[in-house]
């Protein structure tokens, strides 16, 4: 045995031990500064939407209609000065800000679940299975996204929760696309063979091997939906399939300010700033953490 | 003679494609004892990674018998073939591509082993993750690594042991040294035979280069568009190579030796096309510098020149 | 000038983000005439960069030839600008890779891609002139010249190559410098291509440096020999030198004792132990030393330079008898 073991020529340095996975993924997104920058930003949105109450009062600044105040400046009374009904805009991007990160979060998440359980099936199987799947996923990507959740919220009605799922199924084909062709690519590799070989079953192959492979495209993905996603909820309560207008909400002030583009420029302003950022920051995350799950990036 | 611990019986694989049948593996007869080596040689797309992939149910034959250990894996439904995988392994060509990047060196050697709960305490896995890298010649303080941290060599050696954790009988080995410089090369092939005597591991050596297939074979099989057209113990194929496409390729490997008074190679004209609806007959007939009317039209049966080697060729022995 | 190539104290480093790699470290060589030079060693020696320093086409801002000199027909390329560079390439000196499926245009008729060549350093010739050289050159690779209206992916591995070796080929440039032209092959197509190179060398007198991990093409090939571990020659001498003389360095006997032997009947292989070391972290003295069964203390404290006896150099401690270079 002797001779079949090599001398280790210098040079390289023994990796460092590890923790757990969780704790070196979360050590390596750290490192990032964009990355965490993007939380940071995430976090402060959340918990100035979520702490909206101690800034303003629901009921009496963002919903109540004052028309004597209406379509004030930004100034010391009003931060962000008010719309054409006099309610404060700052409370309103602070509340508004509950109802477009939640559904857009959790939107994401479904579509994601929902597109990658599908697209994984089909690339992973292929033949009937793969054909079945992707044509049904290419009726829904042949109606533009838009009249298909309008016809959802349509059917099942008004609602958060029905315009949640009407937004999923909308964006689900588009996961199940990316997804599947990441998956193909991966697929073809040795180490899947091998994993077969020892008598991995389909589904830790797939959950296992191949999925953690196939994550980059997938997260850039879901990051650039978020701002998609928003702009929809806007989109569908701006033809009254949302949620009622008098509810606050990024995208319908900004759809709503459009008329006031030219005068009251600011009306348009800090919803599409939060808008921006709101992007901004799941982009940064998304990159982050497509960094920080792949190990050969590691430094 | 000693009972065979894998043969194949008729095993065929064809692919279908737009302009018909690829016979891949075209009507395969070979057996292998215990405790040795077969090689199959021949160049690319002459089916013999597909032979390796069909033998492991890999890839499902299209017809034929697997027999290991006298049981036709073939019949085998998928439970029982699950149960069967830890004796059958497979070590592969592309050191980079063969292991997941995500996982870690000892997930990567962890994982089979979970799969088929040999072990389940944590402490003894990590235990025989640390004896299989020793086994294979790995120091345990890259138990850590991932993939793209090691070299070429390395990473083929946690290949190896991969391949090893299931204790397996019967390993395909495709083309396991070829990506790999020469003197890492040498290690690995010596690891290999090692690893067989202390084992009595079985080989289906797979390979396009013939040096390294005499290096480590006792018997050879040439392959040449599917079909086995020469096999023979490894000395007497290099004494005495009987099939044409045998002879073009022996007399084309580069010899790292001076000759000045070289002797012509048998220089074959042409390339290998792939046998899609192939007609009977010789295939190599067609860039054979020996062919003749009767090596097409009928099918040319392997016969026995020698004590243990056939070939498949309608010139008499010269 | 006899002497078609000759370069000095080359080096050439890789800046990365976290590490500098030093490529190649101090290479002298010199290429005659209608030579074919073997540049042999194992990933990451430095051949491939070597032949890119020569190309000028390493890759921007990151490989830098640090010092040195590189005179190609007296024209130091080292100093040439990079207008003057584009007309060197394919006129004097062009190079073939490795894999003939990505060094094709996929998009292009291969026709159109030789002619391309042609049309870029031939100014003189007419449009006919030029479809009749593509004709000629097709022969001469063995082509059927018909086939030039045919796409890339129309042709199998070897004809692919043929073509690449038709492109280099077509200005009739000085040196060829052929990057593993024949591992991407099969053994069978691989003599093919090789005797087609042989055969076009001796036809157009060109010079070629082969940089091969295959001693056996070596032997078959070539006749100047350079043995290139960690950046530097620790070999290098005529093809008898190398395969026929006793004295060598012990990284080239443990080359020679990794190939499988098809004449000998031992099954052991003779491998050199451990890894090629790290280029961005390179051992001191001999950069051998670390894996060299020959090594002694002097070996890590001092570089080596390279001793020379008639046309063999080696650059090893064991051969200080001979005489110094430099």
């Amino acid at each position: 045995m002797e001779n079949t073991k090599t001398k280790e020529a210098g040079g390289m340095p023994a990796p460092t031990k590890k923790n757990s996975q969780l704790k070196t993924i979360g050590k390596r997104y750290l490192k990032n500064r964009l990355a965490v920058f993007g939380l940071v930003l995430f976090l402060v949105l959340i918990i100035l939407s979520l702490g909206a109450g101690l800034f303003a009062d629901y009921e009496a600044d963002a919903i109540t209609h004052n028309m004597q105040a209406r379509l004030q400046p930004p100034g010391a009374d009003h931060l962000f000065g008010t719309d054409r009904y006099g309610r404060d805009v700052f409370a309103r991007v602070l509340f508004g800000g509950r109802i477009s990160l939640l559904v857009g979060t959790l939107t994401i998440l479904i579509s994601l679940a929902g597109g990658s359980l599908i697209g994984a099936a089909a690339g992973y199987y292929g033949g009937k299975v793969d054909n079945i799947l992707m044509r049904i996923m290419d009726v829904f990507l042949a109606i533009p996204s838009i009249l298909l959740a309008i016809s959802i919220v349509a059917a099942l009605g008004n609602g958060m929760m029905n315009l949640m799922i009407a937004l999923s199924v909308s964006s689900v084909p588009r996961f199940a696309r990316i997804v599947r062709s990441s998956i193909l690519t991966v697929k073809g590799q040795d180490f899947v063979e091998a994993a077969r070989a020892y008598g991995c079953r389909n589904r830790k192959i797939i959950l296992y091997h191949i999925l953690p492979n196939a994550i980059g495209p997938i997260i850039v993905q879901a990051t650039l939906s978020m701002a998609n996603t928003i702009l929809m909820i806007s989109s569908l309560s701006f033809v009254g399939l949302g949620l009622p207008s008098s509810i606050p909400e990024w995208g319908s002030m900004l759809s709503e300010a459009k008329e006031f583009m030219r005068y009251d420029p600011y009306l348009i302003a800090f919803p599409g700033i939060a808008i921006v950022l709101a992007v901004m920051a799941f982009n940064l995350i998304g990159d982050g953490l497509r960094d920080a799950l792949d190990p050969k990036l590691r430094n | 003679m000693a009972t065979p611990i894998l043969e194949t019986r008729n095993l065929t694989k064809y692919f279908k494609t737009a302009r018909g049948n690829l016979h891949a593996v075209d009507d395969i007869n070979l057996s292998i004892e215990k405790g040795k080596t077969l090689g199959v040689v021949g160049e690319s797309g002459c089916g013999k990674s597909t032979l390796g992939r069909v033998i492991l149910r890999l890839i499902e034959a299209t017809g034929g018998e697997i027999l290991f250990e006298g049981k036709d894996l073939r019949t085998l439904n998928a439970r029982q073939m699950e149960g069967m995988r830890q004796q059958l392994q497979i070590i592969f060509q592309d050191p980079f591509s063969s292991l997941n990047p995500r996982l870690s060196v000892s997930e990567i050697i962890t994982d089979p082993i979970r799969t088929n709960k040999l072990l389940t305490g944590k402490a003894e896995i990590q235990e025989r993750v640390v004896e299989l890298m020793h086994t294979v010649g790995l120091s345990d303080r890259f138990i850590n690594a991932y993939p793209h941290e090691l070299d070429g060599g390395r990473r083929q050696r946690i290949g190896v042991a991969r391949a090893l954790a299931l204790n397996p009988k019967f390993i395909v080995c495709d083309e396991p040294v070829s990506a790999l410089d020469v003197s890492i090369q040498a290690q690995i092939l010596n690891l290999m035979m090692d690893l067989q005597e202390q084992r009595e591991l079985t080989y289906l050596f797979i390979t396009h280069d013939m040096s390294v297939v005499k290096h480590i074979s006792n018997q050879i099989m040439v392959m040449y568009m599917g079909q086995c057209v020469e096999v023979s113990p490894t000395e007497e194929l290099f004494e005495q190579p009987m099939h044409p496409y045998t002879q073009a390729l022996l007399s084309a490997i580069p010899v790292p030796k001076l000759q000045r008074d070289r002797k012509r190679r048998h220089l074959v004209r042409g390339e290998v096309t792939s046998p899609v609806n192939p007609l009977p007959g010789c295939r190599f007939a067609a860039r054979c510098p020996h062919a003749r009317p009767e090596c097409t039209g009928e099918v040319i049966p392997l016969t026995e020149r020698g004590p243990g080697h056939f070939v498949s060729c309608v010139l008499p022995v010269r | 000038m006899e002497h078609l190539l000759e370069i000095k104290n080359l080096h050439v480093i890789y800046r990365g983000d976290e590490a500098t790699v030093h490529a190649v470290n101090g290479l002298d060589f010199t290429l005659d005439r209608g030579a074919t030079l073997g540049l042999v060693g194992e990933t990451g020696a430095g051949k491939t960069t070597t032949a890119l320093s020569v190309m000028r086409l390493l890759p921007d801002r990151i490989g830098t030839i640090e010092e040195g000199q590189i005179l190609l027909d007296g024209i130091d390329i080292t100093k040439a600008s990079e207008g003057d560079m584009r007309v060197l390439r394919g006129s004097l000196v062009s190079m073939i890779f490795q894999d003939p499926m990505t060094s094709l245009n996929p998009t292009i008729r291969v026709g159109e891609q030789v002619g391309e060549v042609l049309e870029l350093h031939r100014k003189d010739l007419s449009k006919e002139e030029i479809e009749k050289k593509v004709d000629e050159i097709f022969q001469l690779v063995g082509l059927p010249a018909e086939r030039k209206m045919d796409y890339p992916h129309q042709f199998s591995g070897g004809m692919r190559q043929r073509i690449v070796i038709a492109i280099a080929l077509a200005c009739e440039p000085k040196l060829l410098l052929a990057d593993e032209p024949t591992t991407a092959l099969d053994v069978t197509i691989q003599a093919q291509v090789l005797d087609l190179m042989q055969e076009l060398k001796e036809k157009l007198n060109t010079s070629t440096i082969l940089i091969t991990h295959d001693l056996g093409i070596v032997a078959e090939t070539c006749d100047q020999v350079a043995i290139m571990y960690a950046g530097e020659i620790i070999e290098i001498g005529l093809a008898e030198d190398i395969f026929e003389a006793e004295d060598h360095h012990p990284y080239t006997v443990g080359l020679f004792g990794s190939i499988p032997d098809l004449s000998k009947k031992e099954r052991r292989l003779h491998p050199i132990d451990g890894m090629m070391p790290d280029p961005s972290d390179l051992p001191s003295g001999c950069k051998f030393h670390t894996r060299c069964p020959r090594a002694a203390e002097q070996c890590s404290l001092q570089a080596q330079p390279l001793y020379q006896r008639g046309t063999h150099g080696i650059r090893c401690r064991l051969y200080a008898d001979w005489e110094k270079q430099q």
